[in-house]
């Protein structure tokens, strides 16, 4: 937009309504930030909206203020996963989650069902380079159905880093930590059965599953 | 006649086979002796580092009389967790060895939780001398020694400017001095007037040659950039190769080579090379500079190489360094260079005194643990040994045989107590098949191996086949392995099972498996998919899960996409990963299956253990599972290795002669 070629009335409505215009998105993307960034713990979960799922990770983190960056991936047609070739392209604004202070264990979070990316580990200690880009790398997306909890797996962030590296790893165990899940969950999955919450094709939970009936 | 002949032959095998022998793990399995040895120029004494008592030790010998002194302690530095890497002589009477100790640095900080520096020991006068120690205080490392000159070194820094120094150590300060204002920090000789090269950039390596000489070094040009430049007699830098950073870690998507320097090799502008793109770095390269020709030189059997030995005197390569259960250790080259095609004992010279009168030898085979001696006119006489708990030799033998397997020649080891072959043999012998992990790019070696020689002490006979996809043989063999996890992989050591069980000295009924990661997948699915040829199988750290390992996080863009080329696409061969996942033929498991696996193991997560604990349960197959605590995707220390071993060895010692479980019939 060429600014200074406008008459002046015409200069200061585009320049309230640009305001307008940022001012609601800046209060939409908030609204956003504020009901899709926090992990509760197991014993004070909110409930399930319409189109929602909830997104289960098992901490193990340290460090002075860790948090990771989420962002959604456009999928076609509702898909679980990007089809093969599909770019991973973003969907909406990227959502900060707060690690800090969260002891070892389970947490739970409702978000809208889809596809997600943790794009950003951010461990950072004063002034050192603090964050491990996971960028679109495929191992490290997340799946959220509706009505499910979607168990993403185990994020490790070591407390003990050196200058230039911190180690993340985000662990797919829904095996490991079936039996932690179960009874720590045993109000919650029969409203919303445990599913796995991959952002890859995993069916292993879901044979299993169905076999055992 | 006839029937109480048949009687007691009979009663002789039950007999035999009940009081087999045993040699227990925990005499076995220990931590390593002599691990590093140099001859002095002279060659009158011999330094190496020694574990003892759980220490490391650096000691002196006397090349005339054997006489062993200490000359470094490191439980008398008082410190902690502290190790001793390398050792080289300045000359005839002084010892430099880079020594690396814990602090207490920034708290959660590693890489200020520990410091390397560099001591100089000098000899005493007399025996009952201790030895004087010095420590470089300016951080650096050692270039070169100055051949002609005593007491005189080549001495690395890196910074903005990154320069050479001669240095004299007698001015060096004592170890534990502390330094008053008045007295200038090593001597005060990191001067110009010392200064013998100069590059601009972070200096990673300088090249060096016999003389003392620079002539290359590998720098950072700028913070993304890295320079190989050749360096003539007047200082001067000629640009031989660059590499962009982002390029090297792994940020570009192709499988190109890139092939780093490491070490001078003899011919102009040549250098031994590692290529940082391998998945994991085992193969040696010689690469010239000018005219870009590359040949492998040599491959690790299952390590990483991290560094070389060179020797001193003319500068050829007698040996690499590998991180084997996270130690460095080193592997000896001799004239075959790794390849045991043509022999299975290897004799490397590890040093000659500069009048050739007295050299340092180090032996191995595949029935003689590691050994340092002596060679001179008069006699020859060992100094050390790997592993000095262990008999010099033991009573085993080995044989190298091929099979061909869809037209390619595999090779194989067979390993067995020498007592077979003795007429009339004792018995038939139980055989334990353990085919190795990787799986590419990884060989079973035919120099000593410790499990091997466990088993074969045992009474076993060991059968290791170099399937497709393994190294150090040819690269046809090598490259046949590409997508054959699940297919003829598995073909190749079954067919050589085969084999081995027509061989009369073989107990074609009492076969068992045991295999570690790719050889804990191998295990699992042949004793699944061939219960009439294996009676038992123990898995550690194995693959259940092909998808679930391709998709895990922690790897490289370079390293994931070697994998979906080596294994398979994580998409377009789901439900052949899938198909070919032990895990999802649990349902026809009817033998017995032990489990172990590391809690801490990043390479392949305990997830796969636990899938396939699940699959067990669903299917009430009997098996043994044990959790390894604080284990890693390896052994774990001696002590670790010890039990595990052994508790291998007792549950194979209980199900080689298991029947087929009758409630296990699907």
């Amino acid at each position: 937009m060429r600014f200074f070629n406008i008459s002046g009335v015409h200069r200061c409505l585009v320049l309230f309504g640009c305001l307008l215009f940022s001012s609601f998105a800046a209060a939409l993307s908030s609204q956003k930030d504020s009901a899709n960034n926090q992990l509760f713990s197991i014993s004070s979960v909110p409930a399930l909206k319409k189109n929602e799922g909830y997104l289960l990770i098992n901490l193990d983190v340290g460090g002075v203020a860790p948090s990771i960056d989420l962002i959604r991936l456009y999928t076609s047609r509702g898909e679980r996963y990007l089809l093969p070739g599909e770019p991973a392209d973003t969907k909406g604004t990227e959502i900060n989650i707060d690690l800090k202070d969260k002891e070892k264990g389970l947490y739970i979070m409702p978000i809208t069902a889809g596809l997600y990316q943790i794009s950003r580990v951010n461990a950072p200690y004063f002034s050192l380079p603090y964050y491990q880009d996971t960028d679109r790398a495929r191992e490290w997306r997340i799946s959220i159905r509706e009505g499910k909890t979607n168990y993403a797996g185990t994020l490790l962030i070591e407390k003990q880093r050196s200058t230039h590296y911190v180690h993340v790893r985000l662990f797919n165990r829904i095996a490991t930590d079936h039996a932690q899940i179960v009874q720590q969950l045993e109000q919650i999955l029969p409203q919303a059965p445990l599913v796995s919450g991959s952002g890859v094709k995993d069916e292993f939970y879901q044979i299993w599953s169905e076999s055992k009936e | 006649m006839q029937v109480v002949a048949v009687m007691l032959s009979i009663s002789l095998v039950i007999f035999s086979a009940c009081t087999r022998a045993a040699s227990s793990a925990a005499d076995f399995f220990q931590q390593p002796d002599m691990t590093h040895a140099k001859l002095s120029p002279n060659g009158a004494y011999v330094a190496a580092i020694r574990n003892l008592d759980g220490k490391q030790t650096l000691v002196l010998i006397n090349t005339e009389t054997a006489a062993q002194q200490v000359l470094l302690d490191l439980q008398e530095l008082d410190t902690e967790d502290a190790q001793l890497n390398d050792i080289q002589w300045i000359g005839n009477t002084q010892i430099a060895t880079q020594f690396l100790q814990s602090r207490q640095g920034v708290k959660d900080l590693l890489d200020t939780q520990s410091i390397s520096s560099v001591l100089v020991i000098s000899l005493p006068t007399s025996e009952s001398e201790p030895a004087t120690v010095r420590r470089f205080r300016t951080q650096g490392w050692i270039a070169a020694p100055m051949p002609e000159q005593e007491n005189t070194l080549l001495y690395a820094t890196s910074g903005l400017y990154s320069k050479l120094y001669t240095i004299d150590t007698r001015l060096l300060h004592t170890h534990s001095q502390r330094l008053s204002k008045l007295m200038k920090k090593d001597g005060g000789q990191f001067t110009k007037k010392n200064e013998v090269a100069s590059v601009s950039g972070h200096a990673v390596r300088w090249f060096v040659d016999a003389s003392a000489n620079p002539v290359a070094v590998l720098n950072y040009k700028t913070a993304n950039e890295i320079e190989l430049n050749a360096i003539d007699e007047k200082g001067s830098t000629q640009l031989l190769a660059s590499w962009k950073e982002d390029e090297l870690m792994d940020r570009g998507e192709t499988a190109e080579k890139k092939l780093i320097p490491i070490a001078l090799a003899d011919g102009k502008n040549s250098f031994y090379c590692l290529d940082l793109n391998e998945d994991e770095r085992r193969t040696l390269y010689k690469v010239n500079f000018t005219d870009k020709r590359e040949e492998v030189v040599f491959e690790s059997a299952s390590h990483k190489i991290v560094d070389l030995l060179i020797n001193p005197t003319d500068g050829s390569l007698t040996g690499v360094k590998i991180i084997k259960n996270a130690l460095l250790r080193t592997v000896y080259l001799g004239e075959n260079k790794g390849f045991e095609i043509e022999t299975d004992t290897l004799v490397a010279t590890v040093g000659e005194s500069k009048d050739k009168k007295v050299t340092l030898k180090y032996l191995e085979a595949h029935n003689r643990p590691g050994q340092f001696y002596l060679e001179s006119a008069k006699r020859k006489q060992v100094i050390g040994q790997i592993f000095s708990s262990l008999p010099a030799t033991f009573n085993a033998m080995q044989e190298q045989r091929y099979i061909d397997v869809e037209g390619l020649p595999i090779p194989y080891l067979l390993n067995y107590p020498k007592s077979a072959t003795s007429s009339p043999a004792p018995q038939t012998l139980p055989l334990i098949v353990m085919p190795h992990g990787g799986p590419i790019g990884v060989y079973d070696s035919a120099y000593f191996d410790l499990v091997t020689q466990f088993f074969v002490a045992n009474g076993y006979a060991v059968l290791r086949v170099n399937f497709r996809g393994s190294s150090g043989h040819t690269k046809a063999l090598r490259d046949a392995g590409t997508k054959q996890w699940g297919d003829l992989m598995l073909t190749d050591i079954y067919r050589a099972t085969k084999e081995a069980i027509d061989d009369p000295k073989i107990n074609a009924q009492h076969v068992c498996l045991f295999g570690a990661s790719y050889g804990g997948y191998a295990t699992t699915s042949l004793l699944i998919q061939h219960p009439d040829l294996y009676r038992c199988g123990v898995s550690v750290a194995g693959v259940m899960d092909l998808n679930l390992y391709v998709n895990a996080s922690g790897r490289s863009t370079q390293q994931d996409l070697w994998l979906q080329k080596h294994l398979g696409h994580f998409d377009n061969d789901y439900s052949k990963l899938m198909a070919m996942s032990p895990l999802y033929q649990v349902e026809n498991l009817t033998r017995p299956l032990f489990i172990l696996h590391g809690d801490k193991d990043e390479v392949v997560d305990i997830e796969h253990a636990y899938r396939l604990k699940f699959m067990l349960d669903k299917y009430n197959k009997p098996y043994r599972w044990q959790v390894l605590d604080d284990t890693g995707h390896d052994f774990g220390d001696a002590d670790d290795m010890a039990l595990l071993l052994q508790s291998v060895v007792d549950f194979i010692d209980e199900n080689i002669s298991a029947e087929l479980d009758p409630n296990s019939a699907s």
